[in-house]
């Protein structure tokens, strides 16, 4: 059998493992814009913090790889002929293919101020990393209160760059937490040298005589080498579009993870699968779930029909202060049940959603020893049994949920 | 491939299994260098009480496909192809915690594994004792049979024809005879129901 | 299963655990390799059952709980076990000589004709120090005085026990000023009970400064009134030459055993075993003669004064048994294994148990009191000669030939062997030919290769010039490695040879039983007075390669306090308390002037015992 694999991040990656494994004959050809070899886009704050090398970010060699593997580098996928099976590259090369995986990604959300002479980057590519290690002369902001805002001034606090953080809403990760919750994170975060700034929106950027000039919708104006925005991402569906295949927020699949066009298979951040927390079709752009999907693709690829039912979102955010596991909602959605539970004393908290009985979200702050089953427990998307006050309280562990009174 | 089952019903909660855990885990291998050493060894097994005052034992269940590595962003985490054993290396754990919200049953912790440096920890199934011959720390430990090292078919087998032959006795109902844990079981819940009537 | 040859150094307990695995006869190295691992927790004393709030651990690993209910940490819990170790140890040996003091109070009253006075002389002389007048009054007058006196000894009475009087004035100062000065036997055991109640003593110093106190109304108190009466009742040792190992089972005869511990038992079933009657009756069942052997401590006592042989020590008595040649053995209290009479039952051998605090299952029981003893000692033998005519020879399996050694060795006849006084000892201990002495004390244990500790440590000390006294198992070890006999004087270093040489005396010296350890304390007593120091100063040290019982921690503190270095070759339960465990072996040097090691390498103890007691040569400006 001929594969075609279009991206080689964790979608990608994951799926040509996985075929390895079950189909070890395939032939297997892999197609990524970048030119360096696969990495894992998540350590790019480790290696924009010092903490890692270019080296280690790489995940695998193409030449690790037996001769029915190939990889090609550097090139863009432009076209998908489903008809006649076919992918057309940018430097004019067509490849034919049996089963295809479309596993371009995200593109990460760019405001018009966002440009490199403005010493503006997003954070998604090495080169991205590399451009924005190279600005800084000891300054950044960095704008967006999300984990991947978070994570990043985390990661230049490593090289030690004084970080600002410019939140539009009224305090961090507010799509996940309440107030009172953030308001630790945010001392956490503070009393380790990075700067937030709530209820601000950057307006826009204009280069100085060396440095460049932040203008915030309060009339504030900040002084610093390098904007970094982590506004989020949308899925990359430009090639899926452009060859007539169906896109609604994100690739559209089934749960057996196949597009609208026979024997085409989509992984990753650009596709809509259920999102089991808000109970509808999303594209959920994370690493742990692009790499369950790139393996239930790669079953159904095979031959195998392995219904992927879905995930949902989660975080983990852990540093040598404080360790934060969210997953699922918290807000956002009428009739909510949350429950939660501060122990200051600790630098505690837990907190959990729940739907009709259902729990839909989670939140463990400083707690991290019983996360794992309650995130698990909202994949499961069934009724809890357990009183959630119990829960928050911190008196619920495994043997409750495996020998239920 | 034979891997530890466990049969929590047996489990008197005499913590063993986690004592032998982290001595094995240790350095010098005995429990009075195990506590002298500077850093500390951490047991990957644990026995939670329910509230049904029922002992639970839990470790790793090194699953296939296992979540843990899927979420594991270095691929610190793999599986050792001849055991089928899923395990940490520790040189290239960045410490994101991740894999501690994707495990199902909570078996994944941090602890330093050098000087300054965290990393990590879960149950390796005592691989390098394996190697050697020799059955897990957890299982050797166990006095009582709640941790048995055997092939999961192959105990199914034993337990379902133990239970065939029950039925074909004509016994319905596993009339045991109340062993001396069982009675204690039973006191400590009375106890835990008079505690629940008077709250 | 290991190899039989790293299990024990001895061949015939080789031969016999070969036979043991083809009769299908559990021993207690199996039965230990069942237990592993075991528990971890109780292994480092961190574990506690006191109280009903239990049962506590402390997890050593920093996750678990780091108090009990009550609130103790790991001090207080290990410093509690430890101290109970102690109270145990010393109410076994102080319950041991309270029955001979109730014999001797018979004896006294005229209430028995099973027991008499042996030794007169020790009598008077024992009698002196307790302040009764010994001229114009009855020999049994004297005995039911000292009986009477002894027994305010046990009791609240008194500040301080009769034989304290024989500690060098320095020592009983030191004893003074920590108030460890035992005022009375049981008292000190009653008080360590009740200080380790919940909520009574948690001060885990104060917890074991009441266990030194325990154990030196042990060590001064129960024990050396055990060893003085039993001296008194039934003869004061003398040198001699005996017999040691399964070799001394004889094929041809009646072979009655004694285990256990008490000459009151083992002394009358020796009157029975000469009896001219008891013999006819044997030879009339075709047997050439009774055998009479000994164990552990029984064997000891009957070794040192009756010459009677010993078949073995605390690991071989589940051993002797397999032999099949067994027809009867007779026990009272301590060390007997409750297999024993599960392993009697494949066998023809009959075991009989002789006293009301020790039942055993598969074994008769014939109690013996002051009054009927010889009567029952009688009838037992009876049974036993009956019981030769159910030996199968066929299953019979004696191993070896006897080995010889010389026993007897008590503080009388050292200083008579000296030639009267302890002049000739102490020259040649200030001219160096012998370097020192150390008490190689102890029993057996399957943690530690049989023997091995025992035999290992004692060649390596003789042959340092290093005089060595054996009490327990440890002279059956040493017996049978050949070291008690003079002609071992070849392995010792030149002055020890020479000086064994002159006397005619082994170069390691049978002193007695484990109650008979109170006669080292004796003679590290008279040594020091001797001399003019106090104990802590003089070239000794104690080691217990091999111990397993809660007597020997109770041993072990009475000769540390008395100022003696003992080296110990188990662990024993403390690892979980860092505290615990610098105080007893280095804290305790501060104040008594000894403290403990751990050593299970006899060659590394050695090693620490010759430092040591070339540093105490030093201090006293000896010749190193």
């Amino acid at each position: 059998m001929n594969i075609v694999i279009i991206g080689a991040s964790a979608a990608g990656l994951s799926c040509l493992d996985t075929l390895r494994r079950v189909s070890p004959q395939a032939k297997i050809t892999v197609v990524s814009t970048e030119k360096y070899p696969p990495y894992c886009r998540c350590l790019l704050t480790y290696y924009l913090g010092n903490t890692m090398t270019e080296q280690e970010l790489t995940i695998t060699k193409p030449a690790d790889y037996p001769s029915n593997v190939q990889f090609i580098l550097g090139q863009k996928a432009e076209h998908i002929d489903p008809q006649r099976k076919t992918v057309r590259l940018l430097d004019g090369r067509e490849l034919g293919y049996d089963k295809l995986l479309i596993a371009v990604g995200a593109d990460a959300i760019k405001p018009r101020y966002c440009a490199e002479e403005k010493r503006t980057f997003t954070l998604r590519y090495l080169d991205d990393a590399k451009k924005i290690a190279e600005t800084t002369k000891g300054r950044a902001v960095v704008s967006g209160g999300g984990f991947i805002g978070i994570k990043t001034a985390y990661g230049l606090l490593g090289r030690n760059i004084k970080t600002d953080m410019v939140v539009t809403s009224p305090y961090l990760l507010a799509m996940v937490l309440d107030e009172t919750s953030a308001r630790h994170l945010e001392k956490d975060i503070t009393g380790m040298g990075i700067g937030i700034i709530t209820g601000e929106d950057v307006t826009d950027i204009r280069m100085g005589n060396d440095e460049l000039k932040v203008y915030l919708s309060s009339g504030r104006e900040l002084e610093t080498d390098v904007v970094v925005i982590g506004k989020g991402v949308k899925p990359s569906v430009d090639l899926a579009q452009a060859s007539g295949i169906k896109v609604n927020n994100g690739i559209s699949v089934n749960e057996f993870l196949e597009t609208s066009a026979p024997d085409v298979f989509a992984a990753g951040d650009c596709c809509a699968t259920m999102d089991l927390a808000r109970n509808k079709l999303q594209a959920i752009g994370l690493w742990p779930t692009a790499v369950e999907e790139g393996y239930f693709a790669a079953l159904n690829i095979s031959g195998t029909r392995s219904h992927y039912f879905g995930s949902i979102g989660m975080n983990s955010l852990k540093t040598k202060a404080f360790y934060l596991i969210s997953a699922g909602i918290l807000k956002g959605e009428p009739g909510l049940m949350v429950y939660d539970k501060h122990v200051p004393s600790k630098k505690q908290f837990r907190k959990m959603a729940f739907r009709n009985n259902i729990p839909v979200g989670m939140a463990f702050y400083n707690c991290p020893e019983e996360a794992g089953l309650f995130v698990n427990l909202i994949k499961k998307a069934r009724p809890l049994m357990i009183n959630p006050e119990k829960v928050v309280n911190g008196d619920v562990s495994i043997s409750d949920i495996m020998k239920p009174l | 491939m034979k891997t530890v089952i466990v049969k929590p019903e047996r489990c008197v909660g005499c913590h063993q299994c986690s004592f032998q855990c982290a001595v094995a885990h240790s350095t010098s291998k005995t429990s009075m260098g195990a506590i002298s050493e500077s850093i500390l060894s951490k047991p990957r097994i644990r026995i939670y009480l329910s509230s049904g005052k029922e002992n639970f034992p839990n470790k790793c269940r090194h699953c296939e496909p296992a979540p843990c590595e899927m979420a594991c962003i270095t691929k610190a985490i793999y599986r050792e192809t001849k055991s089928g054993i899923v395990l940490i290396n520790q040189d290239r754990c960045i410490n994101c915690g991740m894999c501690a919200m994707a495990c199902p049953f909570a078996v994944v912790r941090y602890y330093p594994y050098i000087l300054n440096r965290e990393a990590a920890h879960k149950c390796d199934q005592c691989i390098d004792r394996q190697k050697e011959g020799k059955v897990p720390a957890c299982v050797e430990a166990c006095k009582v049979g709640a941790l048995l090292f055997d092939e999961v078919n192959k105990k199914m087998d034993e337990d379902a024809e133990k239970l065939a032959s029950l039925i074909y006795l004509g016994i319905r109902q596993r009339v045991a005879e109340p062993d001396t844990f069982s009675s204690l079981v039973a006191y400590k819940q009375k106890l835990n129901e008079i505690r629940r009537r008077q709250s | 299963m290991s190899e039989i040859k790293d299990l024990t150094i001895c061949s015939d307990a080789q031969i016999m655990l070969k036979k043991a695995q083809e009769d299908g006869i559990e021993t207690a190295w199996d039965r230990l390799k069942k237990q592993q691992p075991q528990c971890g927790y109780c292994e480092l004393g961190v574990s506690c059952r006191i109280c009903a709030m239990g049962p506590c651990r402390i997890d050593p690993f920093g996750e678990g709980p780091q108090l009990g209910v009550c609130g103790a940490d790991a001090d207080i819990i290990v410093a509690r076990n430890l101290a109970r170790m102690v109270a145990a140890g010393s109410a076994s040996h102080s319950d041991h000589g309270r029955d001979i003091v109730d014999v001797l109070h018979k004896i006294g009253l005229d209430k028995t004709s099973c027991y008499n006075i042996t030794d007169a002389v020790k009598l008077k002389s024992v009698a002196k120090e307790y302040g009764i007048k010994t001229d114009g009054i009855s020999e049994k007058e004297i005995a039911r005085q000292l009986a009477e006196a002894m027994m305010d000894d046990y009791g609240m009475k008194k500040d301080m026990l009769t034989f304290i009087s024989r500690v060098p004035k320095q020592r009983v100062d030191i004893w003074k000023k920590v108030k460890v000065v035992p005022r009375g036997i049981d008292r000190e055991v009653t008080e360590m009970m009740h200080r380790t109640h919940m909520g009574v003593d948690n001060n885990y110093v104060s917890i074991l400064l009441q266990a030194v106190r325990s154990s030196l109304a042990d060590g001064y108190g129960g024990s050396m009134i055990g060893t003085e009466l039993s001296d008194i009742i039934f003869g004061t040792p003398t040198p001699g030459m005996s017999e040691i190992n399964l070799g001394v089972l004889k094929e041809d005869q009646v072979n009655i055993l004694v285990h256990g511990h008490s000459p009151i038992v083992s002394e009358m079933i020796y009157i029975a075993v000469e009896d001219k009657e008891m013999l006819a009756l044997a030879k009339s069942k075709g047997a050439t003669g009774i055998n009479l052997a000994g164990l552990c401590c029984s064997g000891n006592e009957m070794m040192m004064r009756k010459k009677i042989p010993m078949a073995g020590n605390h690991l071989m008595t589940e051993l002797v048994i397999v032999t099949g040649a067994v027809e009867a053995i007779i026990v009272d209290y301590q060390c007997i294994m409750p297999s024993m009479g599960q392993i009697s039952q494949c066998y023809h051998t009959k075991m009989y148990t002789t006293s009301d605090k020790a039942k055993f299952n598969f074994m008769e029981h014939v109690e013996f009191t002051p009054e009927n003893a010889k009567e029952q000692a009688f009838k037992i033998v009876r049974e036993a000669i009956e019981n030769f005519a159910r030996r199968d020879k066929n299953r019979v399996l004696i191993p070896d030939a006897p080995v010889k050694s010389m026993t007897g060795f008590s503080v009388e006849a050292i200083v008579g062997a000296l030639g009267g006084t302890l002049t000739p000892l102490i020259d040649a201990i200030k001219a160096g030919k012998i370097k020192g002495a150390v008490g190689v004390v102890g029993c057996n244990n399957p943690k530690i290769k049989h023997d091995y500790g025992h035999v290992e440590l004692i060649k390596g000390l003789i042959a340092n010039d290093i005089l060595v006294l054996t009490t327990g198992c440890v002279n059956v070890a040493a017996g049978k490695a050949g070291l008690q006999v003079p002609e071992a004087k070849e392995l010792a270093g030149p002055g020890l040879k020479e000086i064994c040489g002159a006397l005619g005396i082994p170069p390691s010296l049978h002193v007695g039983s484990c109650v008979d350890n109170s006669r080292i304390m004796v003679i590290a007593s008279a040594l020091a007075n001797a001399i003019g120091v106090d104990i802590d100063q003089l070239p000794l040290a104690a080691a217990a390669p091999e111990w397993y019982s809660e007597k020997a921690v109770a041993i072990a503190f009475y000769a540390m306090a008395s100022g003696i270095y003992t080296v110990l070759g188990i662990m024993p339960p403390i690892g979980g308390s860092k505290k615990v465990v610098d105080l007893a072996t280095s804290g305790l040097n501060d104040v008594f002037g000894a403290c403990f090691a751990v050593e299970p390498d006899p060659v590394k103890s050695c090693a620490l015992i010759t430092a040591h007691i070339a540093a105490k040569r030093k201090a006293l400006g000896l010749e190193v």
